[in-house]
């Protein structure tokens, strides 16, 4: 894997990133604050979201994906949040190593974001909103070399190289959502909406940026198998949040 | 007992005219409230509906007779229940009792009519299907006798008992048709076409009126033509006096020269205007078709008076003085002012007439200091005849002078009415204008001059007596007894013999505004008033501000306009609704709001209708006041007034509030759009087809919170929403309003 690559999607950065982004606007946000009336002076939504998107061209494919999120109004027009989102589907390639022939693995996406919202009218959380998320997207496998066919000529038994059958790689995403949200019984909060998605490192920019191996690895099956997950996942990723239609359902309270 | 019942109507009449002898207060409505003052409109329009049959049925589409229903129902409704018309007083009695007579001659529909007053200063008078004559205050305060009233009223009556109103909005549906004969005119035409149909309408009113009514009455039958002379000089006030400029002058002050129009502009003859966009023919027309009617028949009568005359001078009065404060809480201070001039003449004690004169020179002294003179009175490029002086002089004096003469005039008021806290209020008001905005101290203004007292009337020697000419000049006396229509002929003739009146004034160029209060300075007690209101001014003003607690939330409104249609099945309910929700966020704000609301009134509550209109006309006046940058300077009119309310309900602050929901059936194109992008982006076409499948919805929101004792707009909010009036929207809505009080302080 290039440095490029790792450094970009060290996760401690990134988390680093979050705090201070996240820390600015609390700042701001406190500042602000008073003049918050929320809704009915609640301000704080909890939710279940769920989304659901396929390829464009490829209309067998559909994914669903499903988690949580927060939001924290902060100005009539604006509030900020968190989300979770996770997401699994079986993935088919065929990749080797040196003892076994693999066709397929589970692929699992853990979504981490930092959400805000824009309410086109000053009355948030309600009505038309638009939603801009950073997220970073945690993606692994557990069983990736896992279930393979030994290869001809292949000692059951030999030595693979490797202790754990769990390979593991990361995205970035930017999203766009717009849609609407309503309250009822003054408590319940639905939002639906459409989401479009741009996970920054797919296969087309790495490409782009003829991202070389620069490694003189002795396990070079390894470090090729690594590089498939991460492109394979990135595109992955990269369809299954192209668009999306999403649904959220929640309190709002305090 | 008996004597007890005997001496009630007596009381009634006493007390009703007790103004007549002490001092004027503006008409409230009396007795028990018409039925139809309270009544849901959405029943009106219900029961409406329910006539479609025989006639509507032939002529209009069931969907076209609704909608007009709607429109009519709703403009009438929002007359009587908005506190604009009168019922129960001695005006109505006397217009009842006119309207009696009248309708004598209308048998088939006698039981059918109503006559209601409507608090306009507008001289007009209009009818409507359901068969309520309106009459404006405006017109009773210009019509000379009681014939004349009565000509109206068979004007009136002849539209409603040939369904003139239906046959307007028939002819506007065959208009907007593809299939009628108005199919190939472009809009322009199609309107002059419908704008002739009603003036063909208005004509048949004039002619029938008379011929099927007022002929048979024992009036005059000259009344039906001279009704055209109050028509075509409505524009007017009720009488053309010269105006003395003297009026504002002391030992001490004299008005600017530059302030005094030399020559007023003779009132014109516009008999013969083009009234092509007019609904009205124009008066030549309307009276040449009347004196080929009248002239034809022999006229066997020549009462003016029938029910009452002393009665109809009493309405006439009463109008008269109604005026002064229907103009003031409409921000007409210029034609207040001359209507109170030409009423003072006659009683000059009148504390009501001072107090409107002080009071209407103390708003444009406001508004022409905050540049805002043009809303509150007319170009007098604009204005013929006398009152154009007025107009002149308003707009050419100084607004140092002018503030300071406002001072002068309620400073005049308040020493002779110390307890009047309106007077009071608007005095430290002006003061205070005079000080932070005209820059004039106390120490400014310069001591008596002890000028030997100027004679303050100029002689007008164009009025004397003069022998040498064929045209008769008459006295001073003689003229002003001439009736406004014979002012105004005489006027012409005199121009034509001897030109112009103009007098010589004399002049005083050098900041005569220091001059307006001179002679107010030999009072301590207007020294110590003054100095107090300057130090104020230099201090920084403490902020007693209050917590909001507690709000009277006069009439909120709700209205749902649905495809370009007034939609009001279950409109109240609606509105009850939204009321609901006020009280109820503005109570997670623990904030109490009490209701005044016409939709609670009961039948015999005719005290809490006449404070629910006195209310809403002062949230109209504040409304329109609120364009003048700083109200610490502008005290409403109506304030004079609301005190006795604001203690029975231990009232500081008044909201008004109000939801308008659009309702529009989306394009097809929109439509076609969003499938479009259900198809395209189909990951995401739930979306797009519950967009396809709704409406096209905007809800507007307004509130305002006033503070009645400081005049302070304390929140003023505006919502829009792309929405239905759901809960969650107007509860939200609601919310930001009531969160925007508590954030105020």
């Amino acid at each position: 894997m290039s440095k490029l690559y790792t450094s970009l999607l060290s996760i401690h950065k990134i988390k680093i990133l979050i705090i201070i982004i996240f820390l600015s606007f609390s700042y701001n946000a406190s500042a602000q604050y008073i003049g918050n009336p929320g809704y009915l002076g609640k301000h704080f939504i909890i939710s279940g979201e769920g989304n659901f998107g396929g390829s464009f061209y490829y209309m067998k494919k559909f994914w669903i994906k499903y988690g949580v999120s927060t939001e924290f109004i902060l100005r009539p027009r604006l509030s900020m949040g968190i989300s979770y989102m996770h997401s699994s589907s079986n993935i088919s390639a065929t990749y080797t190593d040196d003892c076994y022939e693999y066709n397929h693995f589970t692929f699992n996406t853990h979504e981490y974001g930092l959400d805000i919202y824009l309410y086109s009218k000053k009355l948030s959380p309600l009505g038309k909103f638009y939603r801009f998320q950073f997220a970073y997207l945690a993606n692994y496998s557990d069983d990736f070399f896992k279930n393979g066919t030994l290869l001809p000529n292949k000692d059951p038994y030999s030595y693979r190289g490797y202790t754990s059958d769990r390979i593991s790689s990361s995205n970035l995403r930017l999203s766009f959502f717009f849609g609407k949200k309503r309250i009822f019984y003054n408590a319940i909060v639905v939002s639906y909406g459409v989401q479009f998605g741009l996970t920054l490192l797919n296969p087309l920019t790495i490409n782009a940026l003829e991202i070389q191996d620069n490694f003189t690895d002795n396990n070079e099956s390894e470090t090729a198998n690594e590089r498939l997950f991460s492109k394979t996942t990135a595109n992955e990723n990269f369809y299954s949040s192209f668009i999306n239609f999403k649904v959220s359902i929640g309190f709002i309270a305090i | 007992m008996k004597i007890k019942l005997l001496l009630i109507p007596i009381f009634l009449f006493i007390n009703t005219y007790v103004w007549a002898q002490t001092d004027y207060t503006p008409i409230q409505c009396e007795g028990i409230i018409p039925s139809e003052f309270i009544t849901f409109t959405s029943e009106k329009v219900k029961a409406a509906n329910e006539n479609y049959k025989g006639k509507y049925k032939m002529q209009v589409s069931k969907r076209d007779y609704k909608r007009y229903n709607s429109e009519s129902t709703f403009f009438v409704d929002y007359l009587l229940k908005n506190g604009l018309i009168l019922f129960g007083t001695p005006m109505n009695d006397y217009v009842n009792r006119v309207g009696e007579y009248v309708l004598k001659s209308f048998p088939g529909i006698a039981d059918e009519v109503r006559f209601y007053i409507v608090k306009s200063p507008s001289v007009n008078a209009f009818t409507n299907e359901q068969g309520i004559v309106f009459i404006n205050i405006g017109l009773i305060a210009q019509l000379e006798n009681e014939a004349q009233l009565a000509y109206i009223m068979s004007h009136e009556l002849i539209h409603y008992k040939y369904n003139h109103s239906f046959e307007s909005y028939k002819e506007k549906v065959k208009a907007a048709s593809d299939w009628s004969e108005y199919r190939n005119l472009n809009s322009a035409a199609k309107q002059s076409r419908l704008l002739q149909y009603s003036r063909k309408h208005e004509l048949t009113a004039d002619s029938l009126g008379f011929l099927e009514s007022f002929a048979n009455t024992d009036y005059s039958y000259d009344e039906a033509l001279n009704v055209f002379d109050v028509l075509l000089y409505s524009n007017l006030p009720f009488n053309e006096v010269e105006f003395d400029t003297s009026f504002f002058n002391d030992a001490n002050y004299t008005i600017s020269q530059k302030a005094i129009l030399k020559e007023v502009d003779l009132i014109s003859n516009p008999e013969d205007y083009d009234d092509h966009e007019m609904t009205h023919p124009n008066i030549k027309k309307r009276r040449s078709m009347m004196i080929d009617l009248v002239t034809t028949m022999t006229n066997p009568n020549t009462k003016k008076f029938i029910i009452s005359e002393e009665d109809f001078f009493k309405m006439q009065k009463q109008a008269r003085f109604e005026m002064s404060n229907l103009y003031l809480s409409n921000l007409q201070y210029d034609k207040a002012f001359y209507n109170s001039y030409l009423l003072l003449r006659k009683y000059p004690n009148s504390d009501y007439l001072n107090k409107t004169i002080a009071f209407s020179v103390y708003g444009i002294a406001v508004q022409k200091k905050l540049g805002r003179l043009g809303d509150v009175i007319k170009s007098y490029k604009k204005i013929e005849g006398q009152s154009q002086r007025v107009n002149y002089l308003f707009k050419k004096i100084g607004s140092k002078e002018l503030s300071a003469i406002a001072v002068k005039l309620l400073w005049k008021f308040h020493k002779t009415h110390p307890d009047d806290e309106f007077v009071s209020g608007c005095l430290n008001a002006s003061l205070k204008l005079l000080i932070e905005q005209n820059y004039i101290h106390y120490s400014s203004i310069i001591e008596p001059l002890k000028l030997e007292a100027t004679k303050n009337k100029q002689s007008n020697d164009s009025l004397s007596q003069d022998s040498t000419t064929s045209f008769k000049k008459l006295s001073k006396e003689a003229y002003e007894d001439l009736s406004k229509y014979d002012k105004i002929r005489y006027d012409k003739k005199y121009r034509q013999y001897y030109g112009s009146k103009s007098s010589a004034r004399k002049t005083i160029k050098t900041k005569n505004y220091l001059r307006v209060l001179s002679s107010e300075t030999t009072d301590p007690a207007f020294k110590t008033l003054f100095k107090t209101i300057d130090k104020q001014s230099d201090e920084e003003q403490e902020n007693g501000d209050q917590i909001v607690r507690s709000v009277l939330l006069v009439n909120p409104v709700f209205y749902r306009v649905r495809n370009d249609v007034l939609v009001l099945k279950d409109g109240e309910m609606s509105e009850k609704k939204f009321t609901k929700s006020i009280i109820d966020v503005a109570a997670r704000n623990s904030i109490k709001v009490k209701t005044l609301d016409i939709l609670d009134i009961k039948q015999d509550e005719v005290d809490k209708f006449n404070d629910l209109t006195l209310l809403n006309a002062w949230l109209n006046e504040y409304g329109d006041l609120t364009d003048i940058e700083d109200m610490q300077y502008m005290i409403p009119w109506l304030s004079n007034y609301t005190n006795d309310v604001r203690k029975k309900y231990h009232l500081r602050y008044i909201a008004n509030s109000g939801l308008l929901e659009i309702d529009n059936i989306q394009r097809v194109n929109s439509r076609i759009q969003s499938l479009i992008g259900a198809m395209i982006l189909w990951q995401a076409s739930p979306y797009f087809i519950a967009k396809a499948l709704g409406n096209d919805n905007e809800l507007y929101h307004y509130f305002y919170l006033v503070d009645m004792e400081t005049n302070q707009l304390i929140v003023e909010d505006y919502n829009q929403m792309s929405s239905k009036p759901t809960l969650d929207v107007v509860n939200s809505m609601n919310y930001y309003s009531i969160y925007k009080i508590k954030r105020s302080k």
